[in-house]
Formats: structure tokens, C-alpha cells, sequence
């Protein structure tokens, strides 16, 4: 679905520092990949590369195998691959949630009666079919970037892009918002990117690209991932609880499993121990 | 433990009291309903809640931005809903610090920016400089950045300079609505480390505002759960958090820790170091 190769990119020609360097990851078409980053570490400037919005300084990005600086494929890219921004604020244009979700292929030119039908499977799709002709700025922070997510989705992607889609939200909106990713990526086999620094919602990916300092420096499932406590932490970022737990107990010299991500599984690796060693 | 039973050291008291936003009006919408606290001079206490459980409108009425609509706030020995309650009073001792504060921020450097309030309460300069070094020291701003535009700053950085500018009021209580807010967690966890050392080393109030459970448990002493405009619990942060199952019926979730060592062993932790020893200790002896 999208390759980048080599990635290099600087904000500024004066700015000696690289936002990205080096960058190479292949997303394959169906994946759902959760990019992870302390402040700074580059995940944004490479979300942006993902729909060109940003073009690469040296290397190349390829979507669907087009290269993103063809200019004359613009469309064809902004088209496969949708990008949503972290505050729902600023990408809702209409007053009803109906109209902002036909927003998109209303510019396409669609029929609209395709409009009509493309506008409520995206919003069927994301929770939002009861809120068709509600006005946006009274939905909670969840709901609001559900529509945003389904004004993309009006667009028919096959990829969607997320930078710090929940950094605004409460947990609830949170988990509506996870869980509508999740629900794409299997239902609909969507691609999905998330950019993110919150371990929960990388935890929930197939996959994690960790970044730091404008490069991968982690590539892997999230169970191996997390599993590597000191490195996440020096890098400034969290692991699960649970994780951290095991992995503490491991280094107190107890033997147990370390690749721990849920409650549920700590409870399992712990369960016999622990009752043997109350009644013991 | 500070005292203020029977009043005694007591910053903040409210009585009963309820708000209802647009009175009267067609969207009318009650957000808070009879609560009753009482907060000790030094305390830091949290509030948790999840979003429309009323917390926001709460901490408003601490520095009388909002009125009771009945009951009553008792703030720094002012009844804010007095007929000639002096809120200008109030307000010079009740810090208050928004969500995303930076996009307050609006000077050319952040010494100005942080010197906008106590210059505007007409002290002299050196007053004024001096607060601003303190109030950049407590939450600790290197002084190489006080020249800089406090847009080139990162956002963690933004925030403190935003807290600063609070803090040189010299305010007697600090209210934090999220300071984590959109932080990653290097960030968080400084703001949080720097709240505690605010805390320790002053004799500061400060009352904590988030759905971060996990920031709660690190960080303060008491915490109050709302819920649909009420006090649902309050107490230590482990005896609350303890009661994880109602907590989650509200819409908050307890952290991992508390939940897996209560159905593992029966017991109340809330944070990995607690069950980290708790479990070393059996595990051990095993």
C-alpha cells in the first residue's frame, strides 16, 4: 500500500537538524500500524509524507506504487489514502453532520444519490447514523472526530491516516474512537495508520513503529514491543502497567513471562503463583 | 494530614451547592447538584470525573468565576455569593489554570508574558523580575528560555510557561483544569513531578483537575469523584480506586494495577510499585 524509502526531510534549508532521516517502512494493504513517538521524534512529519502533503527532501514515498512528488497524481494519492488531524475542531466545515460528511464527494462530483448512500454507510460505519442531522459543535469530542473519521471515509479510501486522532479526547471518546479503527481495519479491511504517543492505542494495532530523533528505532508487534520496558521508557515513552509489572518482577529475579500487554493476561501468568504461595 | 476540621486552617468550602446553566432559559441544564466539600489550607487534592460530570463548572466557582446559583462557596474566608464579595480578592488568590493554557500565552518573550499579570497589579520592577524568576524556578523553566518567544518553545515547555504565569500572582491556591492534557508522557510526567515539588517546597493549595486516573494515584492525597454533577466518592486515592467496578460504571477506568490485584489477590494498590511489593512479598515466600 504505501513504501517509503529512505525518507529524508528537513523543515527548513537554514535548520541544520533533519526531521526525518532515513525513514524506510512498507505498510501493506490491510494492516493496521500504530506509529509511536515521544514530542518531536518525527511521527507527524512522517504522517504528513503518507498523502503528500509533505514531500520528501531526499528518498521517496510511493502510494500504490506512485511517487508522491508526481504532482499529476495528486488526486489519484490524496484519493487512496485520507488523512485525519488530532483536533475535530478544525476539520468540521458544515453546520449539520450529514452535510459535512458529504462535503468530499460532493466536491467530486458524485451523483447524489450515490452522495446519499456513500454518506450513510460512513456514517453507519463509525456509530454516527442516529446523529445525521445534528449540528456538530453539540456532539462530545468523540462523536466529533467520528464524523471527521467518516468525512474521510465518504472519500472511499483504502487507507486511512490518523495523527493523535484521540490526544484531545476524554477516555470514553477515546474508546469510541479505537474501537471504530479496529472495526474499519477488520470489517472493512481498511489500512489503517495511527500516529500516536499513547501506549493503550498502540496496544490495540498489529503492528508498532516506534520513532525517535527522526528515525525507526522499533519495528515489531506490540507484545515484542512493549516487552522491551528500559528502551520504551529511555525513549520517553510508556508501557502498559501490566507490562511493567512483569517486567520489574523479572528483574526483582522472579521467573515469569514478560510479553504481558492485557489484566487479563498478567492475571492468568500469576494466578497459580500467587494462590500457592498465599496458602503456602 | 493538614487540619482543617472545624474549620481551622479551611480554604475552601462549599455548601450545598448547585448550578444550573441558562437559568430559566429553553437549553437551562443543571450541572451541579448540592455538593458539599471542604478543602485544608496545603492540601493537594484531585478531582476525577469523566467529561459533563461537572468537574469544570466546579472548580470555577473556587475562584468565583461562577456564582452559585444556590448554596454557597466559601473561598479564602469570601462567600463569592455575597452582594459585595470582593472577587478581585478572590481571584488574586485562586490561580486558575485552563486547559491548553499555552494558547494563552501572547507575549513577544516569555519573561513578558509571565510578567503580564503581576505588572497589571502595578508592583515595581524589581517585584516584577523577581516573581518572574521565582515563578519560572517553581516550575522550572531553565532562565536561558526567558528570552525566547514562548511559541518556539515545545508544548510542554508552552505549559509551563502558561503555569508560570499563574504562579506570579502568587496565588495562595493553584486550580489545574488538565495540565497533562495532549502531553506525551515524558512531558506529563514532568509537569506532574513539578506540580509535587510546587507543593513541597510552598505552602500552596492546589487542586488537580483530570480523567488521568493513573496521574491522580501518583500525585495527590485526596480525590473527589464526580458523577453527573454530584460528589460520588472521595477519599485516599487507594480507598477510592479500590471501588473500581462503580468507578467504571461512571465512565472511568481504574488503572491496570488496581484492577489485576484485586481479582489476583483481594487487594487495593494503585500504582505498579505498591503491587510490585505487594506480589515480591508473596511470590518470595512461595
Amino acid at each position: 500500500m504505501i513504501t517509503t524509502e529512505r525518507l529524508q526531510f528537513k523543515y527548513s534549508e537554514e535548520r541544520e537538524e533533519e526531521a526525518l532521516r532515513d525513514v524506510s517502512v512498507t505498510i501493506q494493504d490491510g494492516e493496521f500500524v500504530a506509529v509511536l513517538g515521544h514530542n518531536g521524534s518525527g511521527k507527524s512529519t512522517f504522517a504528513k509524507h503518507l498523502n503528500a502533503i509533505l514531500l520528501p527532501v531526499g528518498g521517496t514515498v510511493y502510494v500504490d506504487g506512485i511517487d508522491t512528488k508526481d504532482e499529476r497524481r495528486l488526486y489519484d494519492i490524496r484519493q487512496a489514502v485520507g488523512m485525519v488531524f488530532q483536533n475535530p475542531d478544525n476539520q468540521i466545515v458544515a453546520t449539520v453532520v450529514e452535510e459535512d460528511v458529504a462535503f468530499a464527494p460532493e466536491n467530486l462530483g458524485v451523483p447524489s444519490a450515490e452522495i446519499r448512500k456513500v454518506v450513510d454507510w460512513a456514517l453507519e460505519t463509525v456509530g454516527m447514523g442516529g446523529y445525521k442531522r445534528h449540528a456538530p459543535h453539540l456532539l462530545s469530542g468523540g462523536q466529533k472526530q467520528r464524523v471527521a473519521i467518516a468525512g474521510v471515509l465518504a472519500m472511499k479510501p483504502r487507507c486511512i491516516v490518523l495523527d493523535e486522532p484521540t490526544a484531545m479526547l476524554d477516555p470514553i471518546g477515546r474508546r469510541e474512537v479505537v474501537a471504530t479503527l479496529r472495526r474499519l481495519n477488520k470489517e472493512e479491511g481498511m489500512t489503517i495508520v495511527l500516529i500516536t504517543h499513547n501506549m493503550d492505542e498502540a496496544v490495540s494495532a498489529d503492528r508498532v513503529v516506534v520513532m525517535s530523533g527522526g528515525g525507526v528505532v522499533l519495528d515489531d508487534t506490540p507484545r515484542k514491543v512493549f516487552a522491551d520496558v528500559a528502551r520504551i521508557k529511555a525513549l520517553g515513552l510508556d508501557v502498559p502497567q501490566v507490562t511493567e509489572l512483569m517486567y520489574e518482577l523479572r528483574r526483582e529475579g522472579l521467573d515469569v513471562p514478560t510479553e504481558i500487554l492485557t489484566v487479563d493476561e498478567a492475571y492468568q501468568a500469576l494466578k497459580c503463583r500467587c494462590i500457592s504461595g498465599v496458602s503456602g | 494530614m493538614p487540619l482543617y476540621i472545624g474549620g481551622i486552617g479551611l480554604i475552601i468550602k462549599a455548601e450545598n451547592l448547585s448550578y444550573t446553566y441558562a437559568e430559566g432559559g429553553p437549553f437551562e441544564i443543571g450541572a451541579l447538584h448540592g455538593v458539599s466539600l471542604t478543602i485544608g489550607k496545603g492540601e493537594l487534592v484531585g478531582v476525577i470525573g469523566h467529561t459533563g460530570s461537572g468537574k469544570s463548572t466546579l472548580v470555577q466557582h473556587f475562584n468565583g468565576l461562577l456564582k452559585p446559583t444556590a448554596g454557597s462557596v466559601t473561598v479564602c474566608g469570601v462567600d463569592t455569593s455575597a452582594k459585595r464579595a470582593d472577587l478581585k480578592a478572590v481571584r488574586q488568590k485562586v490561580g486558575l489554570v485552563f486547559q491548553y493554557p499555552e494558547h494563552q500565552l501572547f507575549e513577544e518573550t516569555v519573561r513578558r508574558d509571565i510578567a503580564f499579570a503581576p505588572q497589571n497589579l502595578g508592583l515595581s520592577p524589581t517585584e516584577i523580575d523577581a516573581r518572574v524568576r521565582e515563578a519560572a524556578a517553581l516550575t522550572g523553566l531553565p532562565e536561558a528560555l526567558l528570552d525566547q518567544s514562548p511559541f518556539a518553545l515545545s508544548g510542554g515547555q508552552k505549559r509551563r510557561a502558561a503555569i508560570a504565569g499563574v504562579l506570579a500572582m502568587k496565588p495562595e491556591v493553584l486550580v489545574l483544569d488538565e495540565p497533562t492534557a495532549g502531553l506525551d508522557p515524558r512531558g506529563r510526567e514532568e509537569i506532574l513531578a513539578q506540580i509535587k515539588a510546587l507543593h513541597r517546597e510552598t505552602d500552596i493549595t492546589v487542586i488537580l483537575v483530570s480523567h488521568g486516573m493513573e496521574d491522580i494515584a501518583n500525585t495527590v492525597g485526596r480525590v473527589f469523584v464526580m458523577n453527573q454533577g454530584t460528589i460520588a466518592m472521595e477519599g485516599a486515592p487507594l480507598a477510592v480506586y479500590s471501588r473500581y467496578e462503580q468507578l467504571e460504571q461512571m465512565g472511568l477506568t481504574a488503572p491496570q494495577v488496581t484492577r489485576l490485584m484485586k481479582t489476583l489477590c483481594g487487594v487495593d494498590v494503585c500504582t505498579v510499585k505498591q503491587a510490585k511489593e505487594y506480589l515480591l512479598g508473596v511470590l518470595r515466600r512461595a
